[in-house]
């Protein structure tokens, strides 16, 4: 079973002159397969990132300044805004990703079971997907507001409501504060907006994640199951050394594109909170966006994106050593 | 993996349905996890719906009503004749968007499955790089690129026209990733007898990679429609006139400097989600028959 | 929108929607028919900021559009650029500038707004959707509450507004902006910037006087700055009593409240003032347009629409569809605004306030969008009570001056 991860290192092709005519014979044909994706590709996304590094180097205010070589960079690694805004992002990013995709498991898992009203259930779960950010993220900020729906609930069971969106302060404070435990300024962790938010892109992105770990459990053979269940694998056994190990490819596809997309986020925080209150859901893809096109910096703004860039890179390049090891173990 | 597949068809020959009772009570507690999650999650939806029906001083009442207290069909009618889009509005945005996302969509298709299959399942000259390199594509904020990007459609003379909003879609680092990751969970072994029958690389995705792509490709088709359906920033910047705009555009004229008219809105928003419902519907239905089916087809 | 074109095109970008943009090309649609020489197009681009990311793509790609809407900070990047010229040579033109007459008959403020001070006071915004910041009260409740009128100054607001807060809690709401703030200073009679556009001064007195009245109301939690637009609502739905927004608010709380059945006595004023027998002062806000520089014929084109546009007729007519304020005093004098104002007489608030010499506008300094979301979160730490007044202050008129310098 090709286990995709491990095929991004793969070992190197014994050297034999047969083999190897016949490596550059697939060689030539991989490139004709890929070449219109490349073409396009290049000309509107590669071109456009090497446009955009070069704008990265100047003192790009509205139009082309002077050449300022890194000095970008510098001021940005030196500020304590570009510092807070990563911190910010990765708090959402690990309070996003991971839940939805494990929320989004387990029910691919119920949702692929032959059932009656399959398709209500599916629909249920993808409805929030379908709907267009920005008109979700409005209802959402609506359900949140202060006097809204959640506050009305909370004052229903006897506690007084938070202030949600127009919360501040940090949620392990929030949480701990009321049984006498100080935290310190580290330690309080993302601003209960920040959380909403998060809440908020769970149910967004959950649709997406069901809907492809459906996808490929379709893919694995019915048979694999019915043989499992008459060696008598109990229903979690199956899920551990079954589904899950089957499914690594789609799991790992959902986590690199739910890691990158986390880091990008940028509709919901825009319209739900607009970075506030007092800052602490400015993320760096809404400081890339403040600095582009509210500031009118282009050149700083760029130079944030590839740092951003850099971070994701980074990221999923460690996402491929790791599953890529494990996935290695496993079909090996 | 084949030997493991006659075992299985053997063994329900012989054993049959095992244990009845015990089933029905585990379909009992399936139904009422995936309802109660279910209806939680399609909350917000619901939400919107009934939100849609109210007066734009009840959507902001305190304490909220769950019904409205008059349904307001006329939000719909008011929404769909969409005020200030003069003089076209949502059925021409709704004709745009079709073919928009419709050839997106088709076109994204065909060049993920061919690229998808290439770094799947072909051993060739600089593959890594390469793929990291479309990937890295995907981590680049679109903030940093519209400017560029936008330049780019100038030069081409693209502007205000459907063009610039079709072609840069369809080459989809997203859908090569995606129909790369199903494309390889494909056994060797149907290669290798491909071969036997003197298939080509060609000739095995046509014939053989494709069918059993489907959920895949339909997965995709789903998310490609969905994102051009979706867009809103790219053909505000590149086009000027109503007749070029797609439906993102007609909604976003609710939320307004002065005030958001909640209720038309979300008015519109239902109405701008139908389709997409009605497209995840037929490929679920799809999906549905492949788990009835059994795993391996073709 | 379909345009046979006749003369020089002309487009104009703009963030107008709904009603307000059926009005705006019904204007321009006017104008075209007018005369032969150019032809107006109106587009849309979404709201402010996607508007100015229109025009940075534009301006990149070396084809900026003639006529475009934007805030006066953004317009000092671009003057700085070479890319706009002033309306200067236009306006005082002999032959197709405005007259005397036509100027005395603008109000002063409109006049002096589109200054720059740091150009040598060049005209580089003309008004577009102007409207200005005030005070709305529920009179019912101020009356309930022991008051017979509202309060004229910021000690009598203070006072009323925590004895109203007793019975009505929030009794002040606003969305937390920057031009609260503005309003805040100015009607206290400060400043936020040095005459000469240099410097800017956020902790003055009447700034700390400002920060330390909102401190008290926060910890006495009478005041709230919800989301969005929840403060209108909050207030047409009488969970508030005070209320700060921009003029332009009135006829969407009109509208609403027709549509709802509800009435009650409300009233918008002046904000309150500094002290005792000041004159009231407030914030000017909303888009202006500015000048690309493009082609000779067409920047001429552009001139003769916003002439037309700013002359007394639409000037009004523009005025009372869209709820922002008209350009000139002839426009209230029209028989359409004077049977408006016999019909809503709490209209004339906005008009009169006009009329007061010391409105202004927020710096105008390409630095002052970044200084505005600085002065946003201060305002949210100062409500939440993680920063103390005098001291916030102090630092982000630090930052602020920071970032002048590096803008």
């Amino acid at each position: 079973m090709a286990l995709t991860a491990s095929s991004l290192f793969p070992s190197r092709p014994v050297v034999s002159s047969v083999r190897r005519r016949k490596y550059w014979r697939t060689t030539v044909l991989a490139y004709a397969f890929l070449l219109p994706s490349i073409i396009l590709i290049a000309t509107f996304h590669l071109f456009s990132i090497a446009f955009a590094f070069y704008i990265s180097l100047f003192n790009w205010k509205v139009i082309k300044g002077a050449f300022l070589g890194f000095t970008n960079y510098q001021v940005i690694l030196g500020s304590g805004d570009f510092r807070a805004a990563l911190a910010t992002t990765a708090w959402y990013s690990l309070f996003t990703v991971i839940p939805s995709m494990a929320f989004a498991f387990f029910a691919a898992i119920l949702l692929s079971r032959p059932i009656k009203g399959l398709s209500f259930y599916r629909t249920l779960f993808f409805v929030p997907y379908v709907t267009s950010s920005v008109a979700a993220a409005a209802v959402w900020r609506t359900l949140f507001r202060t006097d809204g729906i959640f506050s009305s609930l909370w004052k229903w069971i006897g506690v007084p409501s938070p202030q949600w969106l127009n919360e501040p302060r940090g949620i392990f404070l929030l949480l701990l504060q009321p049984l006498g435990i100080h935290l310190p300024h580290w330690a309080v962790g993302p601003s209960l907006a920040m959380v909403c938010i998060a809440i908020m892109s769970i149910w967004y992105s959950q649709g997406f994640d069901v809907v492809v770990f459906l996808a490929g459990m379709t893919s694995i053979p019915k048979e694999l199951y019915e043989a499992a269940r008459l060696d008598g694998a109990s229903e979690w056994q199956v899920i551990r050394f079954l589904t899950w190990p089957l499914l690594l490819p789609t799991t790992f596809f959902i986590l690199v594109i739910s890691v990158i997309g986390s880091f990008k986020a940028f509709n919901q925080i825009y319209i739900m909170t607009n970075g506030g209150p007092a800052g602490t859901t400015t993320t760096v893809s809404l400081l890339v966006y403040n600095e582009a096109f509210r500031y009118g910096h282009l050149g700083y703004a760029s130079a944030l994106a590839f740092l951003l860039f850099g971070i994701i890179l980074g990221l999923t390049l460690v996402q491929f050593r790791v599953v890529g090891r494990s996935a290695r173990t496993i079909s090996g | 993996m084949v030997s493991s597949i006659q075992t299985s068809a053997m063994h329900q020959v012989m054993v049959g349905h095992p244990r009845p009772l015990r089933r029905l009570r585990a379909a009992l507690v399936v139904h009422c996890i995936l309802l109660i999650c279910g209806l939680l999650i399609a909350f917000p939806f619901i939400w919107m719906i009934l939100t849609s029906f109210k007066t734009q001083f009840e959507a902001l009442a305190y304490p909220p009503t769950l019904l409205p207290e008059q349904w307001r069909w006329q939000n719909y009618v008011d929404a769909w004749q969409l005020p200030g889009s003069w003089p076209k509005g949502f059925p021409r945005y709704f004709v745009n968007t079709v073919f928009i996302a419709g050839i997106t969509c088709s076109g994204a298709l065909l060049t993920s499955l061919v690229a998808g299959y290439t770094f799947a399942k072909m051993e060739f000259f600089g593959k890594n790089v390469i793929f990291i390199g479309l990937l890295a594509t995907l981590m680049v904020p679109f903030e940093a690129t519209l400017v560029p990007d936008f330049i780019i459609i100038k030069t081409f003379h693209w502007y205000n026209t459907y063009t610039a909003q079709i072609i840069p879609w369809i080459g989809s680092v997203f859908g090569i990733f995606l129909m790369r990751q199903f494309i390889s969970t494909l056994p060797n072994e149907l290669w290798e007898a491909a071969q036997i029958d003197g298939l080509g690389h060609a000739g095995y995705l046509r014939w053989i990679v494709t069918p059993l792509s489907l959920p895949g490709l339909l997965t995709l088709g789903l998310f490609t429609f969905l994102d051009s359906w979706n867009a809103l920033i790219w053909p505000l910047i590149v086009t000027s006139s109503d007749e070029m705009r797609p439906i993102q555009v007609g909604l976003a004229y609710f939320i307004t400097e002065e005030g958001t008219q909640v209720n038309q809105l979300m008015a519109a928003a239902t109405f701008t989600i139908i389709p997409v419902l009605v497209l995840f519907l037929i490929t679920q239905r799809q999906f549905i028959e492949g788990i009835a089916q059994s795993g391996l087809k073709g | 929108m379909p345009i046979t074109v006749r003369g020089t095109k002309v487009t104009l970008w703009h963030t107008q929607s709904g009603p307000n943009a059926q009005l705006l090309n019904k204007i321009v649609l006017d104008f075209n028919k007018s005369q032969s020489s150019y032809t107006i197009a109106p587009e849309y681009k979404g709201n402010y900021n996607d508007l100015y990311q229109a025009n940075l793509a534009a301006i990149n790609a070396g084809q900026p559009v003639t006529l475009s809407v934007a805030y006066e900070n953004q317009v000092a990047a671009f003057y700085s650029s070479g890319l706009v010229v002033a309306w200067d040579e236009y306006m005082n033109n002999s032959q197709i500038g405005l007259s005397a007459a036509d100027k005395a008959d603008f109000f002063p403020a409109f006049l002096e707004l589109g200054k720059f001070p740091q150009f040598g006071n060049k005209f580089l915004t003309f008004p577009f959707a102007k409207s200005l910041e005030l005070m709305w009260y529920d009179a019912d409740m101020v009356k309930q509450a022991g008051f017979d009128k509202p309060p004229a100054t910021w000690g009598d607001f203070k006072t009323q507004m925590l004895k109203i807060n007793k019975t009505v809690s929030p009794a002040w709401e606003f969305s937390a902006d920057a031009s609260r703030f503005a309003t805040w200073v100015f009607s206290r009679g400060g400043d936020l910037i040095s005459p000469d556009g240099k410097t800017l001064t956020i902790d003055t007195p009447e700034a700390e006087e400002a920060m330390a009245l909102l401190a008290e109301a926060a910890k006495a939690k009478a005041v709230r700055a919800p989301q969005g637009y929840q403060s209108e609502t909050d207030f047409e739905q009488q969970k508030t009593v005070f209320y700060q927004d921009s003029s332009a608010a009135r006829s969407y709380i009109l509208a609403d409240l027709k549509k709802a059945g509800k009435t009650f006595n409300w009233t918008a004023e002046m904000p309150p003032v500094g002290k005792t027998g000041q004159t009231p002062r407030s914030d000017l806000y909303g888009g202006n347009v500015c000048l690309f520089k493009t082609s000779a014929d067409a920047q001429r084109g552009a001139w003769a629409f916003m002439k037309y546009f700013s002359d007394t007729k639409q000037t009004a007519a523009w005025a009372l569809g869209t709820g922002y304020v008209p350009l000139r005093k002839s426009a209230t004098e029209t028989p359409a605004y004077r049977q408006f104002l016999a019909e809503n007489p709490r209209n004339s608030v906005a008009i009169d306030g006009l009329k007061y010499p010391g409105n202004t506008g927020e710096p105008k300094v390409a630095a002052w969008q970044q200084v505005r979301d600085i002065l946003q979160s201060m305002l949210q730490s100062v409500m939440a009570g993680t920063a103390q007044p005098k001291q916030a202050l102090a630092e982000v008129n630090q930052k602020a001056n920071n970032v002048m310098k590096t803008s």
